[in-house]
């Protein structure tokens, strides 16, 4: 149990007494779940390979009986204990029934149900979020339901005739309307907990449903326009970037967001960029492209630590650009990138100092600026004029040397890691 | 109810929480109990494994007391045993969270980590239905990207690939190679012959083990997708793009560390030290100033994530880069001292899951008392030795 004040003896007997009928329910509910299933494996046993399309009158009006009773039976318990799995396997079986494609059935009809089926899924998915809003099961019940549904799209699209095609499948208008109520129901949950993991995890899956829906060539049914395979890619990049940035500004801490900048960040090659303006002539990117997004990145961050200096969300983001920006030549090294990278660590560390002499007892300044004194020690030794700067480096050295020690104190959590990377730097 | 401000270590309530386990065990009807039925099996390898880091190395020294041990004991062997035959599904070959429920990784993986911990692995596993197992196990991993699903309901996670690589590798142990060498396992994949190269000579039982694992799943592809699943601060999350979580960080190094690729957490160049240190410090940095760990940063302080981050840094040989004799007074605060057992934090109320996570922590910091616990497979080292797992990470 996470976060329930402890009790006394008495309460939790009280307690105990009161919560008597909700367990008494649910133990009713797990005997007729796990009785149900053990009737479904009997049936199964009994006739093999399921019978034809005239089966007994009988037979299928059990059936349904069974069926509605699992749908009851599996809904009332997952909308109190979301994670209890086989119910939700159960109503994945049922799922199933409805998603083949049957060309030799009405195939209006069979859309209308599959609808119908899917909407009552996601219901249920729902009433189970509502319960716990970082239930594995609910979250990945939704998943894979649209999953199926995006499948069965697909390749109804691929394997009709091309006369009919799926020019009147009314999955498609469905799904949109799906898509964007996915997306105002994650809205309202990410609103409530801006950190929900399983949250941004599902939009990713979302926007990568639509983004893969339209490379398979179905763009000009989502949005009645055709576009490119890779400006839809990258259109969708800078939306999920534009996002995250919406959400870092209203809230600087939500490291959730800032993860989600760094996996939509455009990891640009300016080799490769000029490789493909020499080929292609495309005049949209110039060999500083990737300076100026990352000169852009590093002004973002700042905000954030310039105003909330304490927050580790955005000085790991800083750590992690630095590191971007460290490996940047190491591909291939050029004055120019060289130039740029140790202009980008001298203005980083002035800006950072800056920070470190308003907030002196903060250790997040300190330890950046200790970093980015070894980065510069490290970057001037590679260079060809060492020799010159040997009075340079060896005073980012000690300087680095210095912050460490301080760090010592700042922060004696982690004096072992501070420690251990004084003794590497003997 | 107590003040917290005393930063003197308390002492373990050993005994309380062996009691507070057994108490959880066998009040059946409380809303606690009702609401974890889906993990029973689990519930029972927390419970078990807490109980046995509790009372194995005092019973060890105090031989004559063998009685006040079946004093002690949560539940009888048997009752163990049969409680988990019963919870396995024939339509999966797996194990299910209760008996009549579906088979899942999960629980799969508990049931072998308790055969292990009573040390009858063979005793209870027949070689036809630990085969089947292996079947199970190795048509849940996907031929494309060398994930685990964990169950044929196809939902992926990097946990599901801890699992799948544990319960192997668990099994390629205690069942003995004998159990392996004949083609009666359905095998998808033969290993690669590149073994030789990423064998540890030092240790013979891994790399067989490993050999055995290579004939079930493609480790190294199943090693590939926890690498995708790499996040720009050196964590891992849930699937390639998710969020780093302490708990999955847990599982991707323990696989890594199963499957004796550890080494794709470095760069080759030992100059790139900050590159080199950036999962390990992140993991330092999970420690707040009240001692205890969260699991992710700007959150809470919880006792389970002393298990999930503690063992991960174990695994990585950083320990000592968080200070903790004030994560074990954390843990320690966190102790109910009249009923027993172990809350998420200081004054909650406790809870199975975290009294076992919060022992097993306080084991990982070698808390006197505790038999120790191996940060990898999460059983006490002693257990996993009597299959030959001889491991050099704590
Ligand atoms: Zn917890």
């Amino acid at each position: 149990m996470h976060g329930r004040k402890r009790e006394s003896t008495a309460s939790r007997l009280e307690r105990r007494a009161k919560s008597l009928p909700k367990v008494k329910l649910l133990q009713k509910l797990h005997k007729e779940i796990v009785h149900l299933q053990n009737a479904d494996d009997n049936e199964k046993g009994k006739d093999g390979g399921g019978g034809d399309d005239d089966d007994d009158d009988h037979d299928t009006k059990t059936q349904k009986k069974m069926e509605s009773l699992m749908l009851t039976l599996t809904q009332k318990l997952v909308e109190i204990q979301p994670e209890m799995i086989t119910c939700w396997n159960k109503r994945k079986a049922r799922f199933c029934l409805y998603v083949v494609v049957r060309q030799q059935k009405n195939e209006e009809e069979e859309e209308e149900r599959l609808k119908n089926v899917a909407k009552e899924e996601l219901h249920v998915s729902e009433q189970g979020l509502r319960r716990n809003p970082k239930s594995y099961c609910a979250w990945e019940h939704r998943r894979w339901v649209i999953a199926r549904l995006y499948d069965r799209i697909l390749s109804s699209s691929s394997s009709s005739s091309s006369e009919r095609g799926n020019e009147d499948s009314s999955l498609l208008p469905f799904m949109k309307d799906v898509v964007l109520r996915e997306r105002e129901m994650l809205e309202t949950l990410l609103n409530a907990d801006d950190r929900n993991f399983h949250a941004w995890n599902y939009r990713r899956f979302v926007v990568d449903k639509i983004t893969r829906y339209y490379f398979n060539g179905e763009h000009d049914r989502m949005n009645e326009e055709e576009v490119a395979d890779d400006v839809i890619e990258n259109r969708t990049r800078e939306e999920e970037a534009k996002y995250a940035r919406e959400k870092i500004s209203k809230n600087f801490s939500n490291y959730s967001a800032w993860h989600h900048r760094s996996v939509h960040f455009e990891q640009l090659d300016d080799d490769k960029n000029q490789a493909s303006v020499t080929t292609e002539t495309s005049s949209s990117s110039s060999p500083t492209r990737f300076q100026a997004v990352l000169d852009a990145e590093f002004e973002l961050v700042s905000q954030a630590f310039f105003t909330e200096p304490e927050d580790q969300s955005a000085w790991m983001y800083h750590r992690w650009l630095l590191s971007q920006l460290d490996a940047y030549s190491s591909s291939s090294s050029s004055s120019s990138k060289n130039a740029y990278k140790i202009q980008t660590f001298q203005r980083e560390l002035d800006r950072i100092t800056e920070v470190s002499e308003m907030e002196p007892t903060c250790k997040w300044p300190a330890l950046v600026c200790a970093r980015l004194h070894k980065l510069l020690a490290k970057e001037m030794k590679l260079d060809d004029d060492f020799e010159r700067r040997a009075d340079v480096i060896l005073k980012h050295s000690i300087k680095a040397k210095e912050l460490y020690e301080k760090l010592l104190l700042l922060d004696p959590l982690r004096k072992g890691y501070y420690r251990d990377v004084l003794d590497r730097m003997l | 109810m107590t003040s917290s401000s005393v930063s003197s270590l308390r002492l373990l309530h050993s005994h309380k929480h062996v009691e507070f386990i057994k108490n959880s065990s066998l009040d059946t009807e409380t809303i606690e109990y009702a609401l974890t039925e889906h993990l029973r099996l689990s519930g029972m390898y927390w419970g078990l494994t807490a109980h046995k880091l509790l009372v194995m190395n005092k019973n060890n020294q105090e031989d004559k007391e063998v009685k006040e041990e079946e004093e002690e004991e949560i539940m009888s062997k048997e009752d163990v045993m049969k409680f988990i035959n019963e919870c396995y599904d024939e339509k999966s070959s797996l194990f299910a969270g209760a008996p009549g429920h579906d088979g899942h990784l999960l629980y799969t993986l508990s049931a072998i980590q308790i055969f292990v911990l009573y040390e009858c692995v063979q005793e209870q596993l027949s070689e036809e239905r630990a085969k089947k197992i292996c079947t199970a196990i190795s048509k849940l991993q996907s031929k494309e990207d060398g994930s685990f699903a964990g169950d044929e309901w196809g939902e992926v996670d990097t946990r599901f690939s801890y699992c799948a690589f544990s319960a192997l590798s668990l099994l390629a142990h205690g069942m003995g190679e004998e159990c392996f060498l004949d083609d009666g396992l359905e095998a998808l994949k033969i290993g690669g012959s590149d073994d030789e190269k990423k064998e540890d000579n030092q240790d013979k039982n891994r790399s067989k083990a490993l050999g055995i694992m290579r004939k079930i799943v493609d480790v190294d592809k199943g090693c590939e997708f926890i690498m995708k699943c790499r996040n720009f601060d050196g964590g891992f999350g849930s699937t390639p793009g998710g969020e780093s979580h302490a708990g999955q960080i847990f599982v991707c190094v323990g696989a890594l560390q199963i499957c004796n690729q550890l080494d794709l957490l470095y760069t080759a160049d030992d100059d790139e030290e900050e590159e080199n240190d950036k999962l390990a410090w992140w993991l330092a940095e999970r420690q707040v100033k009240v001692g205890g760990l969260n699991g992710r940063p700007e959150k809470l302080p919880d006792v389970c994530y002393s298990w999930w981050v503690l063992s991960s840094l174990a695994a990585l040989k950083k320990k000592h880069w968080i200070d903790l004799d004030k994560l074990k007074a954390f843990i320690l605060r966190c102790q109910d001292d009249i009923s027993g057992g172990i809350s998420d934090r200081p004054d909650d109320e406790p809870d199975v899951y975290h009294t076992f996570f919060g022992i097993a922590g306080l084991s990982l910091m070698k808390h006197e008392g505790l038999e120790e616990i191996d940060p990898i497979y999460a059983l006490p080292v002693r257990s996993v030795r009597k299959i030959g797992i001889e491991s050099d990470w704590y």
